[in-house]
């Protein structure tokens, strides 16, 4: 293992990190692109991947994937237009953030999340590269079913003003996930005879349509910036505050890069499963939960940190045995097997090597992306300060082409205008468009993994080990507020009694 | 999400009835789809509408108990600032009657609780306005394409909204659009190219 270790530091030569940085600077600038992505960038680079050394051209590849999520933070915070499915939880708290005039503060602490998640990721994944094989194997779908209902639950305390509203949204979310063709049995459900809906309703041009163009229609409305507010501290203050805030707040860091990796264990959840798993999860644990939706930097934190940490999990079901949990992953792999260099067994003990050397270059990329990233953050914090007859135009163009270039559909321009339209009546009438993207995303999935579970192990799959772990905790979270306030009651007359028999005045009374 | 704070301050926005009427109209739409979508899901066979319905029944009744605490709420307001508009049209008559030079805070104040939206930047649309841009913009995409969307659209909504220098609309377009060259040279992305082109109807719409 030590050896194998130190020849995969060994493979990172200059012109190894050269490419690495290629890799790096490609993926973050396209990633910036809504619609784009980094699988994109990752497409692009595949042809010249055959072209180099097999280290220079994977190390090119495991870098742009490091930083997919990375440029995905500028786009959300600033103008609260996700770059892809993968950025929308950041939106929750960052675009708060950058209307407050903290927008730099906002970019620094997403953007170094995202590293912190990507390095404990990797770190999560060197050690447990040894069980490897146990861990995949004791995952499955009761398991992923209880985490994402553990995330709808959770889903409850999401957003502010009317819980009524916060659940009404979340459980409408959840119903349009359903459009389209029921994975088991074939039934198209609420398609209405189109084709384009038999597929569902696509992620990217709804969160468009919700975030970017219902955010445009709302500052056309009002007029001036998106920074209502003046930064009260200057871009260097600000993006010290944002690095401060990673560490001081280094629960969440550490829960929600933890969570991005189990979930990237799983082939097929995805980052945003990952995002939202995390984000409503450190919501709960947080003291400051209440504050999660209306600019909180924990919040931008945990979404941030998740969705680069997934890599390193994703990483081990598609090197261990060869399954690819994304289509990142797929392309990883098939890098590797033009390449000549098999997943799998072969990939554990001959090639342990290049696995420790993806280890390195996921530190290194997401270390090199954050900090590309964070040195313009100030530059690009500027932007919020623009008026909206200047910014509002090339966004909406933005956004139209960001939903088309997804699948190259015009059906995408569509929902995502429609999306918008119900965007800024969720924002105009207090209805929460995070519990309602929540419930889309965990609804797709929730399905599948319950459908699963049910064909695999009938209700018995209630009763595995890690399932019934995970119903316990929710459980328990959930009764914690009335197991308190039972304590406390119980506590109170016995304290008051105490205290009397403490107290000379009232004794001799 | 921040929906409140992006949202309309309700002090900002005095509870008309035509608020009070959108408000409420809002909710009863989220029962329509609750209750419709619940109602389609019926039809589906056993499987397929087993999560529809546990998610579908539960969402109709919290968008019945919605409806109605929206539309209790609605009513309070609306009893609420009709006492309020009394009381504050007298304070602005009093002020108008006296010598003194009028304070333009307090009829702003005046005039925002007696009813009236107060726009205080003088740079917002009206929603009717909001929504008429995305739909110029959304149907010269469709007919025309991506490039000559943005080579109209905004200079001209800068120039004819925002008032903007010709300068300034000018470079953001040729930035924008330098930007999406950059994108179908380099990187080869396809752009929609717009419903005339797409359809072939550029031959019968040139002369020759």
């Amino acid at each position: 293992m030590l050896e194998a270790l130190l020849q995969g530091l060994g493979n990172l030569t200059p012109y190894v990190l050269m490419w690495m940085m290629v890799g790096v600077v490609v993926c973050t600038v396209i990633a910036i692109i809504p619609g784009l992505g980094g699988v994109f960038a990752m497409v692009l680079l595949l042809p010249l991947v055959y072209t180099l050394p097999p280290e220079a051209g994977l190390a090119m590849l495991v870098a742009a994937m490091a930083v997919a999520g990375t440029g995905n933070t500028i786009t959300g915070v600033l103008f609260g237009v996700p770059g892809s499915a993968t950025g929308v939880a950041t939106i929750l708290d960052g675009y708060p953030m950058a209307q407050k005039g903290e927008a730099t503060r906002a970019l620094t602490a997403g953007l170094t999340a995202s590293a912190v998640g990507g390095i404990i990721g990797a770190l999560i994944l060197a050690a447990i590269l040894p069980v490897m094989r146990p861990i995949v194997l004791s995952l499955g779908s009761p398991e992923f079913f209880m985490m994402i209902f553990a995330a709808l639950v959770f889903m409850a305390y999401v957003g502010e003003g009317s819980m009524l509203k916060s659940l009404s949204s979340g459980f409408a979310g959840l119903m349009l996930s359903f459009v389209g063709l029921e994975i088991s049995t074939a039934t198209s459900r609420f398609t209405f005879g189109s084709l384009y809906l038999i597929d569902g309703i696509r992620l990217v041009a709804l969160f468009i349509g919700l975030f970017a163009v219902a955010e445009m229609l709302v500052l056309l409305r009002k007029g001036g910036s998106i920074a209502a507010e003046k930064a009260e501290s200057g871009a260097k203050a600000q993006v010290l505050q944002g690095l401060g805030d990673v560490f001081k707040h280094w629960r969440p860091t550490l829960s929600s890069s933890t969570t991005g990796v189990v979930v990237g264990l799983a082939p097929g959840l995805g980052a945003a499963a990952a995002q939202f798993i995390a984000y409503t999860q450190a919501m709960k644990l947080s003291k400051n939960g209440r504050n999660f939706g209306k600019g909180e930097v924990e919040g931008v934190i945990a979404a941030d940190a998740a969705t680069n940490s997934k890599d390193g999990g994703a990483l081990v079901p598609t090197l261990a045995f060869g399954i690819p949990g994304s289509s990142s992953m797929a392309l990883l792999l098939a890098a590797m097997i033009g390449m000549g260099i098999q997943p799998g067994q072969e990939m554990l003990t001959e090639n342990l090597d290049l696995v420790w050397m993806f280890i390195f270059i996921l530190v290194l990329a997401n270390v090199a992306g954050a900090a590309i990233c964070i040195a313009f953050s100030g530059l690009f914090a500027r932007f919020t300060q623009v008026k909206a007859s200047t910014l509002a135009p090339p966004i909406l163009i933005i956004s139209l082409f960001g939903a088309y270039a997804t699948d190259r559909t015009l059906g995408d321009v569509w929902t995502a205008v429609l999306a918008g339209i119900l965007g800024y009546g969720m924002v105009r009438f207090g209805y929460s468009r995070a519990t309602f993207v929540i419930g889309f995303v965990l609804g797709i999935l929730l399905e599948r993994h319950y459908l699963l579970s049910m064909r695999l192990y009938g209700l018995d799959f209630l009763r595995r080990p890690v399932a019934l772990g995970i119903a316990i905790a929710i459980m328990l979270v959930v009764l914690m507020p009335v197991i308190t306030r039972l304590i406390r009651g119980l506590r109170s007359p016995a304290a008051s009694e105490n205290d009397a028999a403490d107290d000379p005045q009232n004794a001799s009374r | 999400v921040n929906d409140r704070d992006v949202a309309e301050p309700a002090g900002q926005t005095a509870p008309d009835r035509w608020t009070s009427a959108r408000e409420i109209g809002a909710a009863a739409l989220l029962l329509v789809f609750a209750g419709g979508s619940s109602w389609m899901a019926t039809d589906f066979g056993d499987e397929a509408r087993r999560l529809p319905l546990v998610v579908g029944v539960p969402l109709t009744i919290m968008a019945v108990m919605n409806l109605v605490t929206v539309v209790r709420d609605q009513l309070a307001r609306l009893s609420a600032g009709a006492a309020a508009r009394t009381d504050s049209a007298s304070a602005a008559s009093d002020a108008a009657n006296s010598d003194d030079d009028p304070d333009p805070v307090a009829m702003l104040r005046a005039a925002q609780d007696a009813g009236g939206e107060i726009d205080d930047t003088g740079e917002g649309l009206s929603f009717g306005a909001a929504l008429l841009a995305l739909a110029v913009v959304t149907g010269l995409f469709f007919i025309l394409g991506l490039i000559p969307t943005s080579i109209i659209f905004i200079p001209g909504y800068m120039l004819a909204v925002g008032r903007e220098s010709w300068v300034r609309a000018l470079s953001v377009t040729a930035g924008l659009v330098f930007v999406f060259w950059i994108f179908r040279t380099l990187l080869n992305v396809r752009f929609y190219q717009g419903w005339l082109v797409t359809e072939d109807y550029i031959p019968y719409l040139l002369p020759f």
